[in-house]
């Protein structure tokens, strides 16, 4: 039970927390020192259980108008406690100069009085009035409104520029204010003025504040570029223009919220607003002791260098940084070139760029990075790497250099030496800048129309050489395989080479007075050569056996002719003592004259 | 034999062209080189050179005609590549580089061996794969039939790409435009529409001609005929 009741009591006090954290009170301001025509923001906030809070009525303010307010609501949940701000922001400006005083302000919340601490604010007189602050509403810069009802002091648009002469390349800053005394209908259309001459970068971030002229509130809307011109001479930045859509029935308050429900009441106008051109003067930049590596730059820059390693191989690549930094239009830089390096490839490998707005002056910073890549081993020096600019502000030349790095390169181990080849394609491929160099050789010339060879149909008979003579084979082949497998034919194609080798032995028993081997011979030679053509037995060939297989083919007469000799022949080897030289030798011829006639006739 | 004769004198005069290049008078060099296309002489040392100093007097599309030309004679040349590439970035219309990036890739991946060599290796092959069907058909040979088919194969990758890149690079006839900016008409003649505008160094297909006109099929698919007087043919 007692445990019960100490839970809950726990429990009860922690989910209080909201009620137990007290409500303070806070004002403050968002500076102490303003000039005259400046205004600034008081803030009181309130925090703890704020979920009801008094109207705060500013009545016993005596030296400031209030412009306008606005309340910014936060709600944070920290260690299971919640806790809440409001934060009630007035704008005000004051109504004389000196030491004015915000006095202190009594808000009640929950029937407890909070009291503010008044503030002091130091308001100087504008002695000098700023390009934005007039004390009339200017005329010569400023476009206004034309419209019947809205008075041509309740728009106006104005262009100003910070200096109205300077060097090529050197920072302008234009100003491009927007005026307004009564609340547009819709979001204004803006566009810019012409930049012709001029490099052009903006200056964010735009700007709204409030601001008095002639006694006048006005709602103002800045933005800032800064301009550089390109070339010396005279140039014009064109008009801005700004169209604004209001009502045409009434002035309205431009802080009030009530102006939209106004707006749904009356009539609309377009009112389109010009400011003036504003000519600018762009002095060349001084010829004499101009440095060699002068390249254009204006502003005040610094130069650093930085190389990843101090130690490497042949072939191992080293990074170099360059890094420029300074104020003045980094982009338009033209970073300056390494000195020469003999026993370095080198290769630009990026261009970065970081650009700043300080105080809306265009600076920044710019880094390079070469590649190098040591050709040989040894200790080499890189030389400071020079850069000049011109200071518009001392109006001289000055050149800053880095430090010289030293940097020791060993002989290449296996690692660096394939790598290479890839890192050089590549770098290369980046940076293309120009097309690659002539040819020192025309190399092989041809005629005219010097059309490749298979363009002619003809070269391709060139292909048909190798199957031709594929052919040949294949036919050469197909015939031996035939005679191979063909006994009858292979007998008829040797015959007469087998019939001469038999004559010509013939012969030779003939001139050696051998009567009877000559005869032999030569009957054998003819009864084997018709043996051999009509692929016959050559054994048992009678004069009956021939006629009947040659069987008038080849003809009659040389088969009798055959007969002839045989007989002849046979004659001879019988009876072979008449035998005379003369006789046998016209036997030998008539019947090698016999083979060559039945060769013919096959 | 006249060719022979006079090969020394197109030397010297080359090589004034590279020393007059050398000394940056870009225009006369263009001049010198173009001299010696223009006597019927062509190699791809010498397009090549002409490109460059077209380039470099200004004249794009004479610079990109010169290339391409360089590039068919010799496709597997990797400055003629990166020169007529170079170029190229300088044409106004951009048209060239976006077309059938596919067909565009096979023809630079098969133009690294010239058509003549492509010829070279089929009758290799074809040499190679008939000699070694009549080895075997005379049995001095007892191999299988792998060979056959891989030097069939060779044969007939070796004859398409051979096709391919004449297709894409010889057969075709090109045209590059070399005047500032030409109008690209539905017909051949004035009266006809404007299609669109052709800027210098913008290369399109010839499909046909008349007699003061070429119908050109740009890479954009449209077809137009544009005036021969500002066109060169590769």
């Amino acid at each position: 039970m007692w445990r019960r009741i100490v839970i809950s009591t726990l429990l009860a006090i922690l989910s209080s927390g909201v009620v137990l954290a007290s409500v303070t009170v806070q004002a403050s301001v968002s500076q102490t020192r303003i000039y005259d025509n400046q205004d600034l923001e008081y803030t009181i906030s309130i925090s703890g259980d704020v979920n009801n809070y008094p109207e705060i009525d500013l009545d016993n303010m005596k030296d400031w108008d209030v412009l306008s307010s606005g309340t910014t609501r936060n709600y944070t949940w920290i260690n299971g406690q919640s806790n809440q701000s409001v934060d009630i922001t007035y704008r005000l400006t004051p109504r004389s100069s000196g030491t004015l005083t915000i006095p202190s302000q009594t808000i009640e919340i929950d029937g407890k009085r909070h009291v503010t601490k008044s503030l002091q604010v130091q308001v100087l007189k504008s002695s000098q009035p700023q390009p934005q602050a007039r004390a009339t509403p200017p005329q010569g810069q400023r476009g206004s409104a034309s419209a019947d009802n809205v008075g041509k002091d309740d728009l106006f648009l104005e262009a100003s520029v910070d200096k109205d002469t300077v060097y090529v390349n050197e920072q302008i800053t234009l100003t491009i204010k927007f005026f307004r005394d009564v609340q547009p209908l819709q979001t204004p259309d803006y566009s810019e003025p012409t930049w012709t001459g001029f490099w052009k970068e903006d200056l964010p971030p735009q700007r709204t504040y409030a601001q008095r002229v002639n006694g006048q509130n006005y709602h103002v809307n800045e933005i800032k570029k800064a301009l550089f011109p390109t070339a010396a001479g005279t140039h014009t930045i064109g008009s801005a223009t700004i169209a604004v859509v209001v009502s045409e029935r009434s002035r309205q308050d431009p802080f009030s919220v009530f102006n939209n429900f106004n707006s749904l009441f009356g009539r609309s106008k377009t009112v389109t607003l010009h400011s003036d051109p504003i000519s600018v003067v762009a002095i060349p930049l001084p010829e004499k002791s101009q440095p060699k590596n002068f390249s254009g730059a204006v502003g005040h820059f610094t130069i650093s260098s930085k190389v990843d390693k101090t130690k490497v191989e042949v072939n191992e690549p080293i990074t170099l940084t360059l890094k420029i930094n300074g104020t003045g239009n980094v982009k338009s830089i033209v970073p300056p070139d390494l000195p020469d390096l003999p026993d370095f490839r080198s290769y630009e490998a990026s261009d970065n760029e970081k650009t700043e707005r300080v105080n809306f002056e265009l600076g920044g910073s710019r880094s390079i990075e070469h590649v190098l890549i040591p050709k040989r081993a040894g200790n080499y020096t890189l030389p400071g790497v020079q850069f000049s600019f011109f200071d518009p502000k001392s109006k001289s030349y000055q050149t800053v250099s880095t430090k010289p790095v030293a940097v020791e390169v060993t002989p290449a181990s296996e690692r660096f030496t394939s790598s290479l080849q890839n890192l050089q394609t590549n770098q290369l491929d980046l940076t293309a800048k120009d097309i690659r160099y002539l040819k020192s050789d025309i190399g092989e010339l041809h005629g005219k129309r010097s059309d490749p060879l298979p363009t002619k149909p003809l070269a391709f008979l060139l292909y048909l050489v190798p199957v031709v003579g594929y052919l040949v084979v294949v036919q050469q082949q197909r015939r031996r395989e035939k005679l191979a497998s063909d006994l009858g034919l292979r007998r008829l194609k040797r015959a007469r080479k087998m019939a001469e080798k038999r004559l010509s032995e013939a012969k030779q028993h003939l001139q050696g007075g051998e009567a009877e081997k000559f005869y032999a011979e030569t009957h054998k030679s003819l009864i084997e050569y018709f043996a051999d053509r009509f692929n016959l037995p050559a054994h048992g060939l009678t004069e009956e056996k021939i006629r009947e297989f040659a069987d008038g083919r080849p003809d009659g007469n040389l088969i009798d002719r055959m007969v002839n000799l045989l007989k002849q022949c046979d004659f001879g080897r019988f009876a072979p003592g008449g035998s005379e030289a003369e006789i046998m030798g016209k036997l030998w011829e008539d019947s090698r004259e016999l083979i060559v006639e039945m060769e013919k006739q096959r | 034999m006249l060719f022979a004769s006079s090969q020394a004198g197109i030397n010297e005069d080359f090589q004034n062209g590279v020393k007059l290049y050398d000394q940056g008078d870009f225009q006369s060099s263009a001049r010198q080189f173009q001299s010696i296309i223009d006597k019927g002489y062509s190699s791809a040392g010498l397009y090549y050179n002409a490109g460059c100093a077209y380039f470099k007097a200004g004249k794009l599309g004479q610079a990109i005609a010169n290339f391409r030309r360089a590039q068919r004679l010799a496709p597997d040349d990797e400055d003629i590549q990166a020169n007529l590439k170079f170029a190229q970035l300088f044409a106004v219309d951009k048209v060239d580089q976006t077309h059938s990036l596919l067909k565009d890739r096979i023809t630079d991946y098969l133009g690294i061996i010239s058509p003549n060599n492509y010829f070279l290796i089929t009758f290799i092959a074809i040499v190679l794969l008939f000699g070694y069907l009549a080895l075997r058909r005379i049995g001095y040979l007892r191999a299988g039939n792998i060979p056959v088919v891989i030097l069939a194969l060779v044969v007939v990758v070796s004859v398409s790409s051979m096709i391919w890149v004449l297709d894409e690079n010889y057969l075709v006839k090109e045209g590059v435009i070399v005047a500032n900016q030409t109008d690209v008409l539905s017909g051949p003649g004035q009266d006809f529409e404007l299609q669109f505008e052709g800027h210098e160094g913008l290369r399109f297909e010839i499909l046909d001609e008349r007699s003061n006109y070429y119908l050109g099929l740009f890479a954009n698919k449209l077809k137009g005929w544009v005036n021969k007087s500002d066109v060169v043919q590769i």
